[in-house]
């Protein structure tokens, strides 16, 4: 479910800034003796529908990760490691509108990124512990992580962070992004 | 120094350089950082 309504909130963000086209048929459907609306009026009108859909459904959506986090079942990690992707690509997309909505968003954008994104990576990390007495954060794409030594992740999880860490383990795409961020 | 300030002292190094680093549309700029986080999390 939290996997889902994180979708359903990337997919609204993301569909509101596609381009719409008519086809025979969704003029066919126009009342009779009523001209369709210009391009522009329809994009703007389905653009601000789904903006105004996503920014509903993130509050809630953020409880959720947050009740997934506090589970601190090994299990549900991929879900939460997924669901948290989706969730910070619409928090961007939200400091990306800022732009145009407000008179000063680089204080937005600053201030969302030491609030609520700093709080939801640092609660990630607290939850998920390695199994071990002396216990610490859980991170699959450490070099020193064994999937045999830490039980409770299934095969499709495996192969996700496999592909990831392919990723993340290149030196140059790691130094490209520490140097985009800083 | 007021809240308000200090924010806007945070803000300030974002100022200069930001406008050409953050677009109208999803960088990929949080997936990034959250990714990068994963770097810090040690297994010791």
């Amino acid at each position: 479910m939290l996997l889902r309504d994180a979708l359903v909130v990337y997919l609204a963000f993301d569909t509101s800034y596609r381009g719409l086209s008519f086809t025979q048929e969704s003029i066919a459907e126009l009342p009779e003796g009523t001209s369709p609306p210009s391009l522009e009026t329809l994009r703007y009108q389905v653009r601000w529908v789904l903006q105004n859909l996503a920014h509903e459904l993130l509050p809630p959506l953020l409880g959720d990760l947050e009740k997934i986090y506090r589970n601190r079942d090994k299990a549900f990690w991929p879900i939460a490691f997924a669901a948290t992707i989706l969730v910070f690509s619409c928090i961007e997309q939200i400091q990306a509108l800022s732009f145009e909505h407000l008179d000063n968003p680089f204080e937005y954008v600053s201030q969302v990124d030491e609030g609520t994104i700093a709080r939801i990576m640092q609660s990630f990390h607290l939850r998920y512990r390695t199994h071990r007495a002396d216990s610490v954060g859980l991170n699959p794409f450490s070099d020193s992580f064994s999937f045999a030594e830490e039980p409770g992740f299934d095969t499709s999880t495996k192969r996700m962070v496999h592909d990831l860490q392919k990723i993340m383990g290149a030196g140059m795409f790691v130094n490209r992004l520490r140097s985009y961020l800083s | 120094m007021s809240t308000g300030e200090l924010l806007e002292e945070k803000a300030l190094p974002l100022n200069a350089e930001a406008a050409e680093t953050i677009p109208e549309r999803n960088s990929g700029r949080l997936v990034s950082k959250f990714l990068l986080s994963f770097l810090d999390v040690g297994e010791t």
